[in-house]
């Protein structure tokens, strides 16, 4: 028999069932179907997921797809962009978010800023091209947030391999630096 | 024995050996792995363009045990912790990601390391009187 849970945190219960892999198999709206990655492709309800190559979610569908969130990617921050279609009463409009480094394009006043639209900003940056394309903003002549440029992402199995080519010591302690600010970062939105 | 940080033991991965001695805390594995796995590592091709490099999560956990074959773990509990970030709460103009830092150099100094191996000598050296040294392959 399929276990199942029940949600019952506003006081109505839900029922949900999961089959041994833990995957949703029904839910209050109806039957969850997947695809043949394991991927959930459709909820029960009106929403269906689409996936790219990776197994990434590339859109979400509300019924037939006019309205739907678009998700882009990119190899440093994983997920770049999403891009939302919705109805404001007598068109379909679409307004899109930066995810990938938010909270450093956030300080400029503009929510999608590009790195080459940063770089017409030239009154805030100090420094460009110093490593790779590394640009570092200030604020009040001092420096205080720093972008990189999405590099491609390349994922090992083996390790021989993946340790050809040069680390330096400094992108080391920017990883370090990275994930704890990816871990503070998890922490503050959860 | 000496104390080993994160960025250590990445860079002493980075050229294939592992410390025959030494300590470092749990929380250390979690962050080398969360680096291997996650966003990865910045590495320069020999053509001069970079890529970020991870590896698949059951390579890296089998590479971490490895690595670390030969250290003695040494954690912190809730009371240190507390006490160190106290201590930290005193100094002066920090960032407040010194706190990771701080807790590797208690862990370190509660335990009597003769130095701490760290690629951080720059800040470290504001946070502790023991030795800071570079990881060098024996």
């Amino acid at each position: 028999m399929e276990p199942q849970q029940t949600d019952q945190r506003r006081g109505d219960p839900h029922t949900f069932t999961v089959d041994v892999k833990n995957q949703l198999l029904s839910t209050p709206y109806g039957t969850c179907a997947y695809d043949n990655n394991g991927n959930l492709t459709g909820d029960g309800g009106t929403r269906t997921f689409h996936y790219n190559d990776e197994n990434r979610l590339a859109q979400v569908f509300w019924g037939t797809g006019t309205y739907r969130t678009d998700f882009a990617y990119d190899g440093r921050y994983g997920l770049r962009t999403r891009r939302e279609h919705y109805w404001t009463g007598s068109t379909i409009a679409s307004s899109s978010y930066a995810l990938a480094g938010v909270r450093k394009v956030f300080i400029l006043g503009a929510v999608e800023a590009t790195l080459a639209e940063l770089r017409r900003d030239t009154s805030r940056i100090v420094r460009a091209a110093d490593r790779g394309e590394e640009v570092i903003l200030t604020e009040h002549g001092r420096p205080a947030y720093r972008l990189q440029p999405y590099l491609p992402r390349v994922v090992f199995s083996d390790p021989d391999k993946m340790r050809r080519g040069v680390l330096r010591d400094d992108a080391i302690l920017d990883a370090v630096r990275d994930a704890r600010e990816d871990l503070a970062d998890h922490e503050a939105t959860a | 024995m000496k104390y080993w940080d994160t960025s250590a033991l990445l860079r002493a991965w980075k050229e294939g050996w592992s410390p025959a001695s030494g300590m470092t805390r749990s929380h250390t594995l979690a962050e080398w792995f969360h680096i291997q796995v996650g966003r990865g590592m910045v590495f320069t091709n020999p053509d001069g363009t970079q890529e970020e490099r991870a590896l698949i999560w059951p390579v890296a956990s089998e590479e971490l045990r490895r690595l670390v074959g030969h250290l003695t773990f040494v954690d912190l509990n809730a009371s240190q912790v507390l006490d160190a970030l106290d201590t930290l709460a005193r100094m002066q103009g920090l960032k407040a990601s010194a706190a990771h830092d701080f807790l590797h150099i208690r862990a370190g100094e509660l335990n009597n390391a003769q130095a701490l191996v760290t690629l951080n000598l720059a800040e470290w050296a504001q946070l502790t009187a023991l030795k800071c040294e570079l990881p060098v392959k024996p």
